[in-house]
């Protein structure tokens, strides 16, 4: 019979070891940072090209056709979005990693059961997925 | 003219969401999360909420339990419009008193349809 291993029986990582790791941890938040350059310039871009459709709304002859002509552009919006909150989660789970790593494993634990809640679940984009109780 | 409640974190989406509703002849308030949502029905009805989940201060399930507990907005209908689509967090928001439940990122003329069928 076999015994799943006991985490508390596993090594100390060694103060090398975790000085690499921290570097990664920096290495990944500046890539996120980029990431997140990116995610705001295409927020800047898909918020002037909204705006635009917002102005031709007026001559529009009526919602139905308004919607599903910008219903490509709201879809952007809101993958930017759902992109730019998952960015935010990622820089934050990395921030408890580099907090963990600076602690060290004994006081790691109370932090990791702080664990951010993702805020995206789904694997797909389930485009209009209702559900009504 | 009905009045929808729309509460997000996001300020895009609140916008995408508003945008929508207001062309499809809805008048739309905005906050920005459940505690916002508390303050602004204070002493008002809407005929509507769609509502996120994630959020700071309180997320939308907590929301929809506290407005169960109020005579005001005990049947007002609330749909949960956010990224989490997981079986058990649907059930968390059945059981809270949430009227259905929407995937991000909507379809506008979907949103709109929901609405109209929820509404009446």
């Amino acid at each position: 019979m076999t015994h799943p291993p006991d985490p508390s029986a596993a090594p100390a990582l060694t103060p090398s070891v975790v000085a690499k790791v921290r570097e990664q941890v920096a290495q990944a938040n500046r890539e996120l940072d980029l990431l997140r350059g990116l995610l705001h310039d295409a927020f800047e871009q898909l918020i002037a090209h909204f705006m635009q459709e917002q102005g031709r709304a007026v001559a529009a002859v009526d919602a139905d056709t308004l919607l599903a002509e910008t219903a490509h552009t709201m879809s952007a919006f809101q993958v930017q979005d759902i992109s730019d909150q998952m960015a935010v989660h990622i820089a934050k789970r990395l921030k408890l990693i580099e907090l963990v790593m600076q602690r060290g494993s004994a006081e790691s634990e109370s932090e990791l059961f702080a664990d951010p809640a993702c805020p995206v679940a789904g694997k797909t984009l389930d485009f209009g997925s209702v559900e009504l109780f | 003219m009905h009045t929808i409640l729309t509460v997000d974190d996001s300020a895009s989406m609140r916008l995408m969401v508003a945008f929508t509703l207001k062309h499809a002849g809805y008048e739309v308030i905005e906050a920005v999360d459940g505690l916002d949502a508390l303050e602004r029905l204070k002493g008002r009805d809407v005929s509507l909420m769609l509502v996120d989940q994630n959020m700071p201060r309180m997320d939308g399930i907590s929301l929809v339990k506290e407005l169960r507990k109020t005579e005001r907005h005990r049947a007002t209908p609330i749909l949960m419009l956010t990224t989490e689509s997981s079986d058990s967090m649907k059930q968390q928001g059945r059981s809270a008193g949430a009227t259905g439940w929407l995937v991000k990122p909507f379809d506008p003329a979907k949103l709109v349809g929901i609405v109209r069928k929820v509404i009446g």
